[in-house]
């Protein structure tokens, strides 16, 4: 039997690319913006592309944010993306203050547009940026096969700064300053990174992700 | 002294050049032309698409070169049909116009679409785009040449229709406006060989903090490092310098001839020799790569990441 994968359909944001790539990697996977639909399935998937405050609105509007909470609480499965990673933490400050699901403490803040020696750094980051995987989560399963330092697709302004190190499961760069781009608490993992679009390495973290449940 | 200060800079603080395949789509088949036109028919995009992806392609884009001019968008069968299995960023333009094209180019498999001849028409359009699927979402293509005067005006439906639009300022406007990236093609290079316009991507790469991705000129791996250190330009979409190489390499060259009923529609004899333009020393992505490193510029390393 392949496991039940829901990615939630929360209006904002492309599904397509994410839920492809699960089918790759042999999940049955379908979309849902229906909690009620939630029970049945072995993994949530949070993805989502625009701005923080827009997201959270509509997740409370469609009473997503109660059923995430309640997911995470029964330690079930869940993986965010992008900025499905960032609405796991406390607050946002993009355009005013937000609060998020707080699943995980911390907070999400705007990269920063300049080195410290002064020189420009483009804010939207896009591109492949070399990822650092913590120890602990380098001998995770969830880590299997992924090289300690592999390349993976980025898109965004902001980034989630968790209150812990504990919760932090890889770090990369934007020029000289150094972020969190994947935590790990109880049964959630998220990533800033896209795995659905960070070719066979992405893949594999996806399919590591569906063999663990 | 400036010139060593902005090596290290490129060095140092820059992210990694991305650098992106074009795909120039008519009908069925994968062209080139240049200056945007006088098309010739290569092949299949997808067998294209999926040889630069196994070769470490950072990006695709997906361009249907007439679209604008007829009001179609017949792509979207073709990238649902050939782009499934493909996992990297995949960015469609040609024709689209509204809330639908995108929300149909995304079901078929895209992650950005391309705006050009619609965001001029209607400027309100990107805006209502970015909003609606993000910003990241939204990549405005401008379409731009050097005029007698050193002006740049942007051009609309592939180069054909000449506006009044500054390309710089557009470029500025647009982003204001929401535009995710600006994918900047100089027609008058497009196809040559004849190397990048450094100023003109230069300048607008200083104006904007979006991403810009230079496109029109390649003729060699050389001219690629030379635009990345002058310019500080987010990535590069490359087509005839890849197209010419990868006809010949195995992968691409066996699917082509396995189907000789292939490929009916248009000029093809030129491919039957082992020629290529002019200016263009075609490469690999691969050697493109490595040539690029072995200068100091940044890309991408790690292709399959597994250990």
């Amino acid at each position: 039997m392949s496991k039940q994968v829901i990615v939630v359909d929360y209006q904002l944001g492309n599904v397509f690319s994410v839920m492809e790539a699960c089918r790759y990697v042999g999940l049955n996977v379908t979309h849902s913006r229906d909690p009620d639909q939630f029970e049945s399935a072995d993994a949530l998937i949070l993805p989502g592309v625009g701005a923080f405050g827009d997201a959270m609105e509509s997740l409370q509007k469609l009473g997503l944010d109660k059923a995430l909470r309640r997911w995470s609480d029964q330690q079930r499965p869940l993986m965010g993306i992008c900025l499905g990673m960032q609405l796991l933490f406390e607050e946002s400050t993009e355009f005013g203050h937000h609060s998020g699901l707080s699943l995980i403490p911390g907070t999400v803040e705007r990269l920063p547009s300049v080195t410290q020696a002064g020189s420009k750094l483009r804010v939207p980051k896009v591109g492949w940026s070399p990822v650092q995987l913590s120890q602990g989560f380098a001998s995770s399963e969830l880590a299997k096969g992924i090289d300690g330092s592999a390349d993976f697709y980025f898109v965004h302004s902001y980034y989630a700064k968790p209150a812990s190190l504990d919760d932090v499961a890889a770090t990369c760069c934007h020029g000289d300053f150094s972020y969190c781009c994947a935590v790990r608490r109880g049964g959630t993992f998220a990533t800033q990174f896209h795995p659905e679009k960070s070719s066979e390495v992405g893949i594999t973290l996806l399919r590591n992700f569906g063999s663990m449940l | 002294m400036a010139g060593s200060t902005f090596h290290q800079w490129v060095n140092e603080k820059m992210d990694q050049l991305r650098i992106i395949p074009r795909l120039d789509i008519k009908g069925p088949n994968l062209v080139k032309g240049i200056h945007l036109e006088g098309l010739r028919v290569l092949g299949e995009p997808a067998d294209f698409a999926q040889h630069y992806y196994e070769q470490g392609a950072d990006e695709l884009i997906y361009q249907d070169v007439v679209a604008s001019l007829y009001e179609r968008n017949g792509l979207f069968e073709l990238i649902a049909k050939t782009a499934r299995n493909l996992f990297i960023p995949l960015t469609v333009g040609g024709g689209i116009r509204s809330v639908d094209d995108v929300t149909r180019a995304l079901q078929s498999g895209a992650d950005k679409v391309a705006i050009n001849t619609a965001a001029i028409r209607d400027p309100d359009l990107i805006s209502t785009l970015a909003k609606r699927f993000g910003s990241s979402t939204i990549i405005v293509a401008i379409e731009t040449l050097k005029e007698s005067d050193g002006s740049y005006l942007a051009y609309t439906d592939n180069g054909r229709e000449h506006t009044r639009v500054p390309a710089i300022e557009w470029a500025r406007k647009v982003e204001r406006l929401g535009a995710g990236e600006i994918l900047l093609t100089s027609i008058d290079r497009e196809g040559t060989g004849k190397g990048f316009d450094v100023e003109l991507i230069g300048e607008i790469s200083r104006q904007v903090d979006i991403p810009v991705i230079a496109h029109g000129g390649a003729g060699s791996a050389d001219d690629v490092a030379s635009l990345s250190k002058a310019t500080g330009c987010s990535g590069v979409a490359l087509a005839s310098i890849l197209h010419y190489h990868a006809r010949f390499e195995t992968s691409v060259a066996s699917r082509q001839d396995q189907d000789g009923s292939r490929h009916r529609e248009g000029n093809r004899e030129f491919l039957r020799g082992r020629h290529t333009m002019g200016n263009i020393r075609a490469c690999s992505l691969p050697s493109l790569r490595d040539s690029l490193r072995s200068v100091g510029v940044r890309c991408r390393t790690s292709l399959s990441g597994a250990s």
